[in-house]
């Protein structure tokens, strides 16, 4: 029977299809708005989360997130260096500054400067050149997508190629060599990314008195985190985060203090309740269109545990078939997808969230169809 | 009245004679929201074994509400009820259930076929409901609707068949499981004359063939000489039974 109530539904073409469109829709409207809101969630935090390897975070105490920068006094690096449970300390440079392409075309870009020996937060994925190239003199790594895009190079006969190792650039006048390129995740600014060397960033930035973004800290073995947080209050009135406190609190002030995720976070709402609303319409109007079907089942003496699970069948399998074609759908986009423009990260928690809501799309709607299915006067058959 | 629950197997058919139907005062109201309707008001009725009984009478005056009540799809207010000697409202849902399905095959007026299946899978249905394998069915299958003459329709959807055939593949659906009684509302009334009475003759054959009891509602007086008897009902009530030729007579 359970082939029987597959065939019922499936030769209904009409209503097949536009059952698993709609179902199918709701899955890619919601996880292409999901993913993007990950993607963005992301953005705000990802600078803290991809420097791996250390275990705090040192900052101006009126620091309030990842690019709410207070510069600091490079001394600052020693005295966090002296206090009891660290093992190390290195300073980070976190800025903006114009590069100038040789065509005069200028762009705002973001400056990172590592610490000049340990090279701790180097970006993770080289694509031209090899690290240790970074402490070559006037040396600076570009983000591969914006030496494609807004920083691609005059190709000397009024066109641009993209920049490559060898190019120069002028950062505030100073002169600067490409010596690598490196794919990085896109950040909330999403403005080109430059990476150099701590001094060198120095160099490069108008001379203020002060120009240290953060203290990187990694902790020995034993120490009370607790206990280095405070002295580090106390004593030298800076503030230490964990790494995971300065992410969760810098995506705490995004969210926050910015209506895009905000909105974002709304969107992705609407998309279900809208999708949800249709898909889980379309299937009820199957079940209320095929009533007078089930009742003549019933009246044949197909017993209510036999109906329920012929509507299970049908709404399970509408929903698996909608929900596979659309998160195979995003996941072909997200594969196929070349342009750094639209961002759309598919996590697995966040394929595993959709299928959880277009099941609770399809058994909703399912339920309450049976509910009508099983109240039904089998004497309706007659009439 | 004696009642034999015994009376005979399915496949050979029931004996001749014997109650294959036994109500007593029956009685039925529908409530509605101005109040409650009674539709049956205390009917008295045998219908024997292997017999063809048409229940006829004027519109309204009960015979969907009481043939309703014979096949357990709905439930009497008071009185008796008997099918083949088992009170349907006194079995558990369950048992009621499979009461119908193993013993009692449906015509109904709107054919109420499933459009989306084809004709064989439709006609599979009661033997499938009862776990009978689908290879096994669809063998069955075939050969009731062979029994209707249209085995060479029977990969065909519902909608692409004349209603006369349509309603043959719904008695096809009606007698595939070998049920000891069917009841049919109407089975003639939304076919032409020539083919109701090729549809009333069918049921006939395949009833007589098979020792099946046979229940028709039916207003179409042309069909009335396919009775062995015909039960008058007015009012909620049986007025009379006789042979068809006395109901000839009636006004139905
Ligand atoms: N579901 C219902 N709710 C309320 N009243 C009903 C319902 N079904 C039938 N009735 C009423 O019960 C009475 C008997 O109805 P029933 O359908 O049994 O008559 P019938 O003899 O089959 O009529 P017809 O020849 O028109 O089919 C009628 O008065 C009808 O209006
Ligand atoms: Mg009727």
């Amino acid at each position: 029977m359970l082939t029987i109530a597959w065939k019922m539904l499936a030769g209904d073409r009409a209503k097949y299809f536009a059952i698993i469109l709609s179902l199918c829709f709701t899955t890619l409207l919601i996880t292409q708005q999901g993913a993007t809101l990950v993607a963005i969630f992301r953005s705000t935090t990802i600078f803290v989360d991809q420097i791996n390897g250390i275990d705090m975070w040192v900052t101006d105490p009126k620091s309030e997130y990842v690019d709410d920068i207070k510069a600091m006094d490079d001394i600052v690096v020693a005295r966090v260096r002296s206090v009891p449970g660290v093992s190390w300390a290195v300073p980070l440079y976190k800025g903006s500054i114009r590069a100038r392409l040789p065509d005069g075309r200028a762009e705002s870009v973001q400056l990172i400067g590592l610490d000049d020996s340990t090279l701790i937060g180097a970006p993770g994925t080289i694509t031209a050149g090899s690290l240790p190239d970074l402490l070559v003199a006037d040396s600076v790594f570009v983000d591969a997508d914006s030496a494609h895009g807004r920083l691609a190079y005059p190709d000397g006969s009024g066109g641009r190629r993209d920049l490559r190792v060898g190019d120069t650039l002028e950062l505030n006048d100073h002169h600067a060599v490409v010596m690598g390129l490196f794919r990085g995740e896109k950040t909330f600014a999403s403005t080109p990314v430059l990476y150099t060397t701590y001094d060198r960033a120095k160099a490069f930035v108008p001379s203020e008195r002060k120009l240290l973004s953060y203290v990187l800290v990694k902790l020995k073995p034993d120490a009370d985190i607790a206990e280095v947080k405070s002295v580090i209050s106390q004593n030298l009135r800076l503030l230490a985060r964990t790494k995971t406190e300065f992410s969760a609190e810098s995506l705490r002030w995004y969210i926050v203090n910015t209506s895009v995720i905000l909105n974002m976070g709304l969107s992705a709402v609407l998309a279900f309740a809208i999708g949800g609303g249709i898909a889980g319409m379309t299937f009820y109007n199957f079940m209320l269109d095929n009533q007078r079907h089930f009742a003549v089942l019933r009246a044949m003496g197909a017993s209510p545990g036999l109906l329920v699970r012929m509507v299970m069948l049908q709404g399970l399998g509408v929903t698996l078939i909608g929900y596979g074609l659309g998160i195979g759908g995003v996941a072909a986009f997200t594969l196929l997808n070349t342009s750094s423009d639209i961002t759309l990260r598919l996590t697995y928690p966040l394929v595993g969230a959709v299928a959880a809501i277009i099941v609770l799309v399809g058994t909703t709607a399912g339920s309450l169809g049976l509910r009508q299915v099983l109240r039904l006067d089998p004497g309706v058959v007659f009439k | 009245m004696t009642v034999d629950a015994t009376a005979g197997d399915a496949t050979a058919g029931d004996a001749v004679g014997k109650d294959a139907v036994l109500c007593r005062g029956l009685t039925k109201s529908y409530s509605t929201p101005s109040g409650s309707v009674p539709a049956l008001r205390g009917v008295d009725l045998d219908v024997r074994a292997r017999e063809i009984l048409f229940l006829v009478g004027p519109s309204g005056c009960g015979k969907t509400t009481l043939i309703s009540l014979i096949a357990g799809v709905l439930r009497r207010d008071s009185g008796q009820c008997l099918i083949f000697g088992t009170d349907l409202d006194t079995l558990v849902p369950r048992e009621a259930t499979s009461f119908r399905r193993d013993n009692i095959g449906f015509v109904f007026q709107s054919y109420n076929l499933i459009p989306s299946l084809s004709v064989q899978d439709n006609v599979m249905i009661p033997l499938l409901l009862k776990n009978v394998p689908q290879p096994e069915a669809a063998k069955e299958a075939a050969k009731a609707l062979d029994a209707v003459g249209l085995g060479v329709h029977r990969d065909k959807m519902p909608s692409q068949l004349s209603g006369g055939q349509q309603q043959r593949v719904a008695v096809a659906r009606a007698i595939v499981h070998a049920p000891r009684l069917m009841v049919c509302d109407e089975p003639t009334s939304a076919l032409d004359h020539t083919t109701g009475k090729d549809v009333m003759k069918l049921l006939r054959s395949l009833a007589r063939d098979r020792g099946t009891t046979l229940i028709v509602v039916t207003h179409d007086q042309r069909i009335f000489d396919f009775a062995d008897r015909i039960a008058q009902m007015d009012d909620g009530r049986i007025i009379g039974v006789g042979t068809a030729s006395a109901a000839q007579g009636l006004d139905a």
